[in-house]
């Protein structure tokens, strides 16, 4: 990745899913902050919350649609409507393959839209090519 | 109203039909009497007027005849007065005339008593007319004279005279009485036309008052069929709409199980993706330490004490190795079960489906599989149905992979299919010679997860589940004949023409 460091945001329910994707990007080579957000309401704190620190930490979202307390589509419309962070990369990670959703999400404007592998193995094998190809993107300064 | 009102009883209906006949029968006896006694009259008309005419000509003859005769007196009057010859021929004349009269009358009136006598007077009349004029004509006028004033012709002619006044009136008698019987006759004619008319009109009141009982009474029944059938589609209608209302609720209830089953095989997979991975990474971690403690420890000199050495080379590899299987059939099984649940929710879509080609293209599909063992498929003469393509195909698919994974030891197997029509539906065999299925487990078999036999095949249990969700969804039903070692038929019932709301 680029000169100055990306976190990478991920936004997931599942604490046991948050810990294998970290794992398996991590085995891709991606050696970047990973913040874990558990919660949709906890996610907007943290982007809308940060006022002008925003400026100098670019991030990355990987966000799970199927948050407890809300949609992760929700975020996602915030996101690519805010003025600041719209240029962030989101990468919706999440379980459903429905072509109206998916639709959806790339009217909103989300980057990359990747279906989760039910199964571990092609779950495991997902996340580590997601990893390797997060190590050749370049992310955008959002100031 | 109750049936039994609605119908018209057996015994009123030939009541009227009795009534009706002999209605019938005596208008056709007074029809006959009438023209029997218009004939009957009619002809002794006849007779009569013949009668009348026979009369009428006597007395002609008979005024005639006296006419002549008093012709020739007065010819003779005259000649005897005159000696002129006109006067002689008006007698001759009147005398030609006289015999054949005479003979006409007595052939009109053979019977008459006072005819005989009255020849007589005419007879002795005549001759004495003609013996004057003989006189008269010699020149012997004064002997003619005298002989008339003999007045033995004026006794023959007076009493001719009396003899035709009698004649006449009888004949004239005759003639009235002729005429009255002729009258009395058309009397009788009307009486009876009439007497006949006030019977038919009777007749006809009779029959059309039995006719309207009857007409009321059909349109009565007619009524109550109508109220009946009224009820009888309200009833319907009542039926439909609590059908309709039965459906919709299961529809709703099997929707509401599907959506459910969907949800749960879908949330059970998020945990079990966790141990199956956080299982890996134990796998993974346990592989790093044992690696180090052998290479160390021996190189460090120390022992290793038997448990330990068993905790880690044993232990530890074998309760990740289980947990390992189980977890992966669990991922199996709550696959298999959304792929069900999903097959539920999959909206059928019927179209013409040649069973044959269809079937071919089945058993092509375990070409492979079929060579390997050795085993002989075909297919009979089936018919062809109007149905979902994809759920059929599922169907057959899963039947005939079945009798190819469960033959019987030693013998390569040998599958058929067969099919016709039974009415409504098309019935399929599915019929091998495998390994069979023992009679306690005929239903056994189409449960979900559950299996019978041997186990020393791979598989979830999950495909008769599955037919059977399919054909019940389709209106259809499986059942499975069988005997251990011997062979199994599976027996499809399909409907014939499955309809868009086959749910």
């Amino acid at each position: 990745m680029n000169v100055v460091p990306v976190t990478i945001v991920l936004i997931e329910d599942d604490p046991g899913h948050a810990r294998l994707i970290e794992k398996n990007v991590r085995r891709a080579g991606v050696a970047n902050d990973i913040q874990h957000l558990a919660d949709g309401t906890t996610a907007l704190e943290h982007l809308f919350g940060r006022g002008e620190a925003i400026k100098s930490d670019p991030i990355l979202v990987l966000l799970d649609l199927n948050l407890p307390d809300m949609s992760g589509i929700d975020i996602l419309g915030r996101i690519k409507a805010d003025p600041l962070l719209r240029r962030t990369p989101v990468i919706v990670l999440t379980t459903t393959d429905d072509k109206l959703e998916i639709q959806r999400c790339y009217d909103l404007g989300c980057n990359v839209y990747i279906t989760k592998p039910v199964e571990y193995e092609g779950f495991a094998s997902a996340i580590r090519q997601l990893g390797l190809f997060l190590t050749v993107m370049q992310v955008p300064e959002l100031a | 109203m109750t049936p039994s009102q609605t119908k018209i009883s057996a015994d009123s209906v030939s009541l009227y039909g009795r009534l009706e006949r002999l209605a019938l029968a005596a208008g056709a006896l007074i029809m006959l009497a009438i023209v029997a006694a218009s004939i009957l009259i009619a002809a002794r008309s006849d007779t009569d007027l013949a009668d009348s005419e026979h009369a009428q000509a006597a007395r002609a003859i008979t005024v005639d005849l006296l006419q002549a005769v008093t012709s020739a007196e007065t010819g003779q009057r005259g000649y005897l007065l005159t000696q002129r010859s006109e006067y002689r021929a008006a007698y001759d004349d009147a005398v030609t005339h006289v015999p054949g009269l005479l003979h006409d009358l007595e052939q009109a009136l053979p019977a008459d008593p006072d005819l005989p006598r009255w020849r007589e007077a005419i007879t002795t009349k005549l001759a004495e007319l003609a013996a004057t004029v003989r006189l008269e004509e010699s020149g012997r006028h004064a002997d003619a004279l005298a002989l008339v004033q003999t007045d033995r012709g004026k006794q023959a002619m007076d009493a001719a005279r009396t003899i035709a006044a009698r004649l006449s009136v009888r004949e004239r008698a005759a003639i009235e009485n002729d005429l009255h019987r002729s009258q009395t006759g058309t009397r009788l004619l009307v009486a009876v036309d009439a007497g006949a008319f006030v019977l038919l009109v009777l007749l006809v009141y009779v029959v059309s008052n039995s006719l309207r009982a009857s007409i009321r009474r059909l349109s009565q029944s007619q009524q109550a069929l109508r109220a009946a059938n009224l009820e009888l589609e309200a009833g319907r209608d009542r039926l439909e709409a609590a059908v309709a209302e039965r459906t919709a609720e299961l529809t709703s209830a099997n929707d509401e199980i599907q959506r459910f089953a969907y949800i749960v095989s879908h949330d059970l997979r998020a945990p079990l993706l966790n141990i199956i991975g956080f299982t890996g990474e134990l796998e993974d971690a346990t592989n790093r330490l044992n690696r180090f403690v052998d290479k160390n420890l021996e190189t460090a000199g120390i022992q290793v004490p038997a448990e330990v050495r068993a905790a880690s080379q044993d232990d530890l590899p074998e309760a990740i190795r289980f947990i390992q299987t189980s977890t992966a059939k669990m991922d199996r099984l709550i696959t298999a079960i959304l792929r069900l649940s999903r097959e539920g929710r999959r909206v059928l879509t019927p179209e013409r489906l040649d069973m044959a080609t269809l079937l071919g293209g089945v058993i092509d599909s375990v070409r492979h599989q079929a060579d390997a063992s050795g085993a002989e498929l075909s297919v009979g003469s089936v018919p062809s149905i109007t149905s979902d393509r994809i759920a059929v195909e599922q169907v057959f698919s899963n039947l005939v992979e079945n009798a190819l994974k469960y033959q019987a030891p030693g013998r390569p197997v040998q599958i058929r299919v067969e099919g016709r029509r039974e009415g409504r539906f098309a019935r399929f065999e599915v019929r091998d010679n495998g390994r069979g299925i023992a009679e306690r487990d005929r239903e056994r078999v189409f449960e979900l997860f559950r299996r019978a036999g041997a186990q020393n095949t791979a598989g979830e249990g999950i495909g008769l589940a599955h037919v059977r969700a399919l054909l019940r969804r389709m209106g259809g039903t499986i059942d499975c004949e069988s005997a251990l070692d011997v062979g199994s038929t599976f027996i499809v019932r399909l409907p014939f023409s499955l309809s868009h709301n086959g749910a």
